[in-house]
């Protein structure tokens, strides 16, 4: 065997404690580079999100986008962005929008809220929950409440 | 003891009267009245008919400045004389519009109630036992509807109506059954009522209307049920038994789901309801088979997954979509339970399947994600093992130094 490419046993662990050394470090290093760095990149908390583009929606147009676990109704009327809690206050099925009445309607119960959320026709008892709605630099973002 | 409740008769009187001038009634005299009638000014003081300013002479006629029994001896004197009589004293206000129209009161009750079996009772065969305006609203202490003593707010109606509907005695004079009211107490309705406190649940009144023989907006009793059930309804008159019902073989809501004990309705009912009709019947127990199991399995389905999810949530996995989801899900499976009354499996199998295939991303999901933490619980191993490799160098690094640095 050539002796130069012998490696001595102290060698061999200096190689070893080097290597772990730097895995040890870069184990301290990579959470604070990960802390540091997507803050920036995903922008709002999580309780605020897109609904998209206000181009994206026509008048009495809406789109169900999901928010706190929760599907949220948002709807562009004449006087702005509408946007309320998607899950009905009777049994808890999910509402839509009926565009030919211009009404959320449950599909479950035929119950029916106007566009302040309140109920109109039939059993739900109680108004759905509205959530604030913001244009930020043509994006429309829906907060909870 | 006599003179003291004379006494406490006269500070009643006496404040009455107090009451009266200080509420700027019309009748300020009506203290007159009281001499004699002391018993009467207590429940009065409290009365709608008190708050809206009115005093005794205003029904019943008379002298109020009289201090005796000449008081009564006057052409406009009025001592109703049996219930018809008095439910012509009540109308005498309460169907003159202008009267009623500042209190935004209804001016039909007279000829409503001649419409309702109590009604026909009294004007057709005057029958004095029938109940008329005073056996449900009270006589002086009459309150209003809203007020929660009344004796018709909603949570003391099938106390009212239960005063003659409950006795057995006078029920079975006109061959009606007593229990209706017990009946009642035991029902979902009342739970509404009673218990989670909602005053649009249903009482007696709201099916069997209140002056009228039947609610506004009804031909029949059966036809209440959809006020509220608009859905089941509308989704029944297309079912197989609309047709028996127009042909008036089944009586809708009821011969499934009864009237006055009504149930929370289950897929369970099935197995009770059909059989009333349709025990030799196996082409339609299969319809009714394959309709509950299906209901039934979504439910199971949805139920399952749900236990999944909550039990990834509290393992800490994100199942924020998943709950999205399982909410879909939700709806699907409520408007199986309401779509059922069509009893056509063409509109059912649908429904079903999106329910199913919802259930199912949402189980895969958990599943992947389950895939995942286990994986990651796996890889702590080499971790481990590079902690415990790195100690064994440490600790022969350190030996190695000792014996260098030994003599």
């Amino acid at each position: 065997m050539n002796t130069s490419e012998k490696i001595s046993r102290r060698t061999f662990l200096d190689w070893l404690l080097l290597g772990g050394l730097l895995a040890w470090g870069t184990a301290f290093v990579a959470p604070v580079i990960t802390y540091v760095w997507p803050s920036q990149k995903r922008g709002p908390n999580s309780q605020t999100v897109s609904a998209g583009k206000v181009d994206d929606f026509a008048e009495w147009q809406h789109k169900m986008i999901a928010l706190d676990n929760r599907p949220v109704i948002v709807v562009r009327t004449p006087q702005g962005f509408r946007a309320y809690s998607a899950v009905c206050t009777h049994l808890g099925c999910i509402v839509g929008w009926d565009a030919g009445r211009r009404q959320i309607a449950c599909p479950c119960h035929a119950g029916f809220f106007d566009l302040n959320g309140r109920p109109v026709a039939g059993p739900p008892p109680r108004p759905l929950t509205e959530q604030s709605v913001v244009v930020i630099n043509n994006e429309v973002m829906v907060k909870s409440t | 003891m006599q003179r003291l409740s004379l006494r406490r008769g006269n500070v009643i009187a006496t404040a009455v009267a107090a009451w009266l001038v200080g509420t700027g009634a019309a009748w300020a005299e009506a203290p007159s009245c009281l001499t004699c009638h002391k018993d009467q000014a207590g429940l009065f003081m409290s009365s709608a008919h008190a708050q809206a300013g009115l005093s005794c002479v205003q029904c019943h006629g008379g002298d109020p400045k009289a201090t005796d029994e000449t008081a009564h001896a006057t052409d406009n004197f009025k001592r109703p004389d049996g219930k018809k009589a008095i439910a012509e004293l009540c109308a005498g206000c309460h169907s003159d519009v202008r009267r009623m129209n500042p209190y935004g009161l209804p001016t039909d009750q007279l000829a409503r109630y001649k419409t309702s079996k109590h009604g026909e009772q009294l004007f057709e065969h005057n029958d004095q036992q029938v109940a008329v305006c005073i056996d449900c609203h009270g006589v002086h202490d009459i309150l209003k509807v809203k007020s929660p003593q009344a004796r018709v707010f909603p949570t003391n109606v099938p106390a009212t109506c239960g005063r003659c509907h409950s006795n057995a005695k006078l029920m079975s004079q006109y061959k009606l059954p007593a229990d209706v009211v017990d009946k009642y107490k035991t029902s979902y309705h009342a739970h509404l009522l009673f218990e989670k406190g909602d005053l649009s649940a249903p009482t007696c009144i709201t099916c069997h209307g209140n002056h009228g023989a039947t609610p506004p907006g009804t031909a029949e009793v059966g036809q209440v049920c959809g006020k509220c059930h608009v859905r089941q309804r509308e989704l029944f008159a297309k079912s197989p038994h609309a047709e028996a019902a127009a042909a008036g073989v089944f009586n809708e809501c009821v011969s499934c789901h009864s009237n006055h004990a009504i149930q929370k309705a289950s897929v369970d009912l099935y197995a009770k309801a059909c059989v009333a009709c349709h025990a030799n019947d196996p082409k339609q127990l299969g319809v009714r088979d394959a309709v509950a199991g299906l209901i039934r399995q979504a439910q199971m389905d949805y139920r399952h997954a749900d236990e999944v999810v909550h039990a990834a949530t509290i393992r800490g996995l994100a199942t924020d979509d998943d709950q999205v989801l399982l909410q879909d899900a939700k709806t699907q499976v409520t408007q199986l339970e309401v779509l059922q009354h069509t009893l056509a499996m063409t509109q059912l199998e649908p429904v079903a399947q999106h329910s199913a295939e919802t259930v199912a991303q949402v189980l895969t999901d958990v599943r992947h994600m389950e895939r995942f933490e286990w994986w990651k619980r796996k890889a702590l191993w080499p971790v481990w093992a590079f902690l415990v490799i790195m100690a064994i160098i440490f600790w022969a690094k350190h030996r190695q130094l000792e014996n260098h640095d030994k003599p």
